[in-house]
């Protein structure tokens, strides 16, 4: 006999909603056979590339430079706390 | 299990590219089959086991080998897969492209509609992605819960909460979209 929606118990919920989602998304079938092209070229590849600086950086340093040009009093400062 | 000898795994560590190459042909598939289960398209699985191992590259000094290798590697290629979902827009009925590089469910329930199984993969895009990678795993792929949770690097405990939360999450998403799971 089917309970009322409002009587089901949480792990009951927990379980129907679990095989919904098994069934939405199935499992990866034979996920091991592994890639369809040797990928090591790519990984040498990776390894070659020059790490970029990040936008972060440049913007401190133009922040940087701009107070340093626009207040020059500070350099005195900056070098005391360096 | 997939074995390798401690000198590997010590040159490995002192930056030998031999070792690492040793380590790539031994365990690409395995990491590759990880990443392809959380984000479970082939194309995005490809890239990112490229960025995995370059992580593993740039981490080798860090690796102890005391610890084994595969933990450590899928631990990487799990927070580089958590990486790239942060970057993903939620799938929209438009643009449900990454559900459909997999394929249907060959068996599937005649008691759940398509439009219904259609309408959850489109509500679990729309998890965090901690939950998401949680209830992937130890839901739709059923893997061991102690590696999940090694894999995350968190516990076990907190691994079955990830999931409580993600299955409530989609269930309160389709209940919004008129759905009684």
């Amino acid at each position: 006999m089917n309970k009322p929606e409002q009587h089901r118990y949480p792990n009951e919920k927990q379980d129907r909603i679990a095989s919904l989602l098994r069934q939405a998304l199935p499992p990866v079938e034979n996920p091991e056979a592994g890639p369809d092209r040797d990928l090591w070229p790519q990984v040498l590849g990776r390894l070659d590339e020059k790490p970029s600086v990040p936008w972060f950086d440049w913007a401190m340093l133009a922040g940087l430079t701009g107070m340093l040009l626009f207040f020059p009093a500070s350099v005195p400062v900056l070098l005391y706390y360096l | 299990m997939l074995s390798t000898s401690n000198d590997v795994l010590d040159r490995f560590r002192h930056g030998d590219p031999d070792a690492f190459e040793a380590l790539f042909r031994l365990h690409r598939r395995a990491v590759y089959g990880w990443i392809l289960r959380i984000v479970r398209n082939p194309s995005s699985a490809e890239d990112l086991t490229v960025e995995t191992f370059w992580r593993i590259h740039r981490a080798h000094a860090c690796f102890d080998p005391a610890r084994g290798f595969e933990g450590w590697a899928r631990r990487i290629a799990t927070h580089a897969a958590l990486d790239w979902l942060r970057t993903q827009r939620p799938a929209t009925e438009a643009s449900s492209e990454p559900l459909d590089a997999l394929p249907a469910p060959q068996t599937a329930d005649p008691a759940i509609s398509a439009e219904i199984r259609r309408c959850t993969a489109l509500a679990f895009t729309r998890l965090p992605p901690k939950l998401r990678i949680a209830a992937v795993l130890a839901v739709v792929e059923e893997q061991p819960g102690r590696e999940v949770a090694e894999a995350l690097g968190i516990s076990v405990a907190a691994v079955k909460l990830r999931v409580f939360r993600a299955l409530r999450l989609l269930r309160k998403d389709l209940e919004r979209q008129g759905i009684k799971p």
